[in-house]
């Protein structure tokens, strides 16, 4: 505070030298010698580029107006689930379990509801993976289904490895299950009988 | 309220001082006239200050109680009461469920002291009652450095009214629904109804539609018609307007509650007509009962209640609900044999139980679901699929539920009480 | 759009003035006038700025090779009134909109901001002219100095005073 009043009094007392100088009073001590002109000349420069770079990285502020004139907005059912998935990018451990076990619920429900499962059969239905022919819905779901090498290295490639992109495909099953005519889990076992022996060998990678 | 410094002007001081010392550096009186220049901006910009505003505000509706759909224009005048205020922003605190159509609630403009501005714009009515809130009146320096904002009331509130009609015959089929009502007994009394119950001789002043005219055409005889007289049903209709309710497949479109009490007027009317007695509630956290009675001053109320009453707002409350105690006196309030219509979206697993609730005391329920979910994102995917078990649960227990989607609801109506009556 | 036309229209002053001050200025102010152009049409503060400093680097290069004085000071006030006219159509649009009626607003300012950059310019004008003999280049850097001091100053105490009120 004193150093400003201190910059502050000389500054008031430089201009009124000066303005008195321009009016044609002799101010004692004044001269315009080089070094002093270009002295004066370099501080000021440099301190008003300071300055003026100042404004490179400003924010400039303003009251926020909103958007009175368009109508309340409500949300779209699944809103709270997109939000967590751009978010976090999937990866908040919490988030993403708690999602994992509402998507196995919704399979479970889906199964008792639509293929006439009972809950217990829907239930393991859902942990050996047979309740879908994907995979990738399968093992987010917690089946310990084989998923080969080639398959997982094209899904990275392709950006489908994230999690969003595989609760995208575990929501996609669970539609297929209402969608289907005939009973995804009688057709998979029916599958699975023929290609019993292709699987067997292979176990997990 | 608050001043906030813009911070527009950032740098005019930097400028100054660099034409100061270029001039002098090099000997250029040009360059120090330009300096000169700065200076004066740099004080421009740093000493002045917002002044405080102070506005009167008068709004007037072409229409305070439009029907709905209708355009409502809104007309502004603003008038300074106080200093001279170069910067001024309005505005307007148009009410959350009505949307601008056309024209600005915006105006930038400086008033002198005792002036007016006045600006105008229109809104879509829809059904509610939507008090508008505060103006904003955003006013700044005259070098627009300094912002200050605040909100300014109008003299007397503003009040847009729109009841939906009770009047128009209404076209929802609901007869299909009804007439397999318990409450809604075919009776063996010959009289007005629907089926066919007997014939009787011509009397004088029987109405014109009921004259059994194949009879006359085959033997020449009058003869009048009679139908099998059905008794009133009591019918409740529930609207689900909890905060979870409020969901829409659209941002800015109709909101599932909306759509939900518009069908419940439709219903209303049409069972109204049909001679039945109808009430009106609502699962909310603000109270909503109109019990049900039937005639001219019955429909009146209803429409009162279905224009004004705050739990059918087109916006949720912040007030917390308590589902359990609020079920408990709907149960107590609900006449033992009152059939229940009960509209919601079916958002949240809560809904499900309070149907099923209403069934296991012993009301017929059906639901009448407005669809609000998409299927763009995975997550609306998501929802939509869990809705859909919602509505397969509740089929399961017994109940009748109408998927209302795009399709108008007495298509969806007409479909369900062909598929209920096989 | 009034803030648009006038932010263009004050640009063509200065580029006019700095072009009859020294011809070379005419590079800088030309590019400074389509960017200052464009960032008005993208709404982008950014390209505003680039486009006004460009304006100002021509007026201090046609004052360093010693253009007329009453043409560079046409593109000062120029630059800095076109430069104000284009930031704040830009601040009226993000707080108004497209619909809003701003042609009132908009002119009131920058009839304010000239009339200020006018009198400025006056004012500094008449001193000029009637300085006398005596000491000229001694008494222009003693009141340089003392305008770096009292800039220093007050810059402190407006950020003080800025920082305590905006940072809720």
């Amino acid at each position: 505070m004193r150093t400003r009043s201190l910059v502050a009094g000389v500054g008031v007392a430089a201009v009124l030298g000066g303005l008195a100088a321009l009016a044609g009073f002799v101010v004692p001590g004044l001269s315009a010698t080089f070094v002093f002109v270009t002295i004066v000349g370099i501080v000021a420069g440099v301190q008003g580029l300071r300055y003026a770079l100042g404004r490179r990285n400003v924010d400039y502020r303003s009251t926020d107006t909103g958007d009175p004139e368009l109508r309340y907005r409500v949300p779209t059912p699944g809103d709270d689930v997109d939000r967590r998935l751009v978010g976090a990018g999937g990866w908040r451990r919490t988030g993403a379990s708690n999602l994992r076990t509402r998507i196995r619920e919704v399979a479970i429900e889906s199964l008792v509801l639509h293929d006439n499962c009972s809950p217990e059969a829907a239930e393991e239905h859902v942990e050996a993976g047979t309740w879908t022919d994907d995979p990738v819905a399968a093992r987010y779901l917690g089946a310990d289904v084989p998923l080969s090498w080639v398959t997982r290295l094209s899904l990275v490639v392709r950006g489908e490895s994230s999690t969003p992109a595989r609760v995208s495909r575990t929501v996609a099953a669970v539609e297929a299950i209402h969608d289907g005519d005939d009973s995804v889990t009688e057709r998979r076992r029916e599958r699975g009988r023929d290609s019993a022996a292709d699987t067997v060998g292979e176990g997990r990678p | 309220m608050r001043d906030i410094e813009t911070n527009r002007w950032t740098g005019i001081e930097g400028a100054a001082l660099i034409a100061g010392a270029a001039g002098v550096v090099l000997q250029q009186p040009s360059l120090l006239l330009v300096a000169g220049v700065g200076v004066a901006y740099t004080a421009y910009a740093w000493l002045s200050d917002a002044p405080d505003p102070r506005l009167d505000v008068e709004r007037t509706l072409s229409e305070t109680t439009p029907d709905t759909e209708e355009e409502v224009r809104v007309t502004v005048t603003v008038t300074n009461a106080g200093t001279t205020l170069t910067d001024l922003r309005l505005i307007d605190g148009v009410p959350p469920a009505l949307e601008v159509t056309d024209g600005s609630a915006r105006l930038g403009t400086a008033l002198r002291p005792g002036k007016s501005a006045t600006f105008s714009y229109s809104v879509e009515a829809v059904r509610g009652e939507h008090v508008w809130e505060p103006l904003r009146a955003v006013v700044r320096s005259p070098s627009a450095e300094r912002e200050h904002s605040e909100t300014v009331a109008s003299t007397e509130e503003t009040t847009l009214r729109c009841a939906p009609s009770l009047e128009a015959t209404s076209d929802l089929p609901l007869r299909g629904l009804t007439t397999q009502y318990t409450g809604r007994v075919a009776t063996d009394v010959a009289g007005d109804g629907l089926e066919f119950y007997s014939t009787r001789e011509y009397r004088r002043g029987d109405p014109l539609n009921r004259i059994d005219w194949n009879r006359r055409a085959r033997t020449g005889e009058m003869a009048t018609l009679e139908f099998r007289e059905e008794r009133a049903a009591t019918v409740v209709l529930v609207v689900d307007a909890r905060r979870e309710s409020y969901v829409a497949g659209e941002a800015g479109g109709q909101n599932a509650v909306e759509r939900s009490v518009d069908a419940a007027t439709r219903a209303f009317s049409s069972l109204l007509d049909s001679g039945d007695r109808v009430g009106v509630t609502a699962l909310s956290p603000r109270e909503c009962w109109l019990a049900p009675a039937t005639g001219a001053d019955h429909r009146t109320r209803a429409r009162e209640l279905f224009a004004a009453n705050p739990a059918l707002a087109p916006t949720p409350s912040d007030e917390p609900y308590y589902p359990i105690v609020a079920l408990r006196r709907l149960r107590r309030r609900l006449p033992s044999d009152a059939q229940v219509l009960f509209f919601s979206p079916l958002a949240d697993d809560l809904a499900v139980t309070a149907a099923r609730r209403l069934d296991a005391y012993g009301h017929l329920v059906t639901v009448v679901s407005p669809d609000p979910t998409t299927g763009d994102t995975t997550g609306h995917r998501l929802a939509r699929v869990e809705r859909r078990n919602r509505l397969a649960r509740l089929r399961r227990a017994g109940l009748r539920v109408v998927d209302w989607g795009e399709r108008p609801l007495a298509t969806e109506l007409a479909r369900a009480g062909r598929r209920w009556s096989r | 759009m009034a803030g648009v036309s006038v932010a263009l229209l004050a640009a063509a002053f200065g580029f006019a003035g700095l072009g009859v001050a020294s011809a070379g200025a005419l590079v800088p102010a030309g590019v400074g006038v389509l960017v200052l152009a464009v960032g008005l049409f993208r709404a982008s503060r950014r390209a505003v700025t680039v486009g006004a400093t460009a304006l100002f680097l021509g007026v201090l290069y046609a004052g360093a090779r010693g253009g007329a004085t009453e043409p560079i000071l046409l593109g000062a006030l120029g630059t800095v009134v076109s430069w104000d006219a284009a930031e704040y159509a830009i601040g009226v649009g993000e707080q108004l909109g497209r619909g809003a009626d701003t042609t009132r607003l908009t002119l009131v300012h920058s009839a304010t901001t000239l009339a200020v950059g006018v009198v400025g310019t006056a004012v500094a004008y008449s001193v000029s002219l009637s300085v006398g003999g005596g000491q000229p280049v001694a008494a222009l850097v003693l009141l340089l100095l003392g305008v770096v001091a009292l800039v220093a100053t007050l810059r402190g105490g407006a950020d003080d005073g800025g920082s305590n009120r905006t940072r809720r």
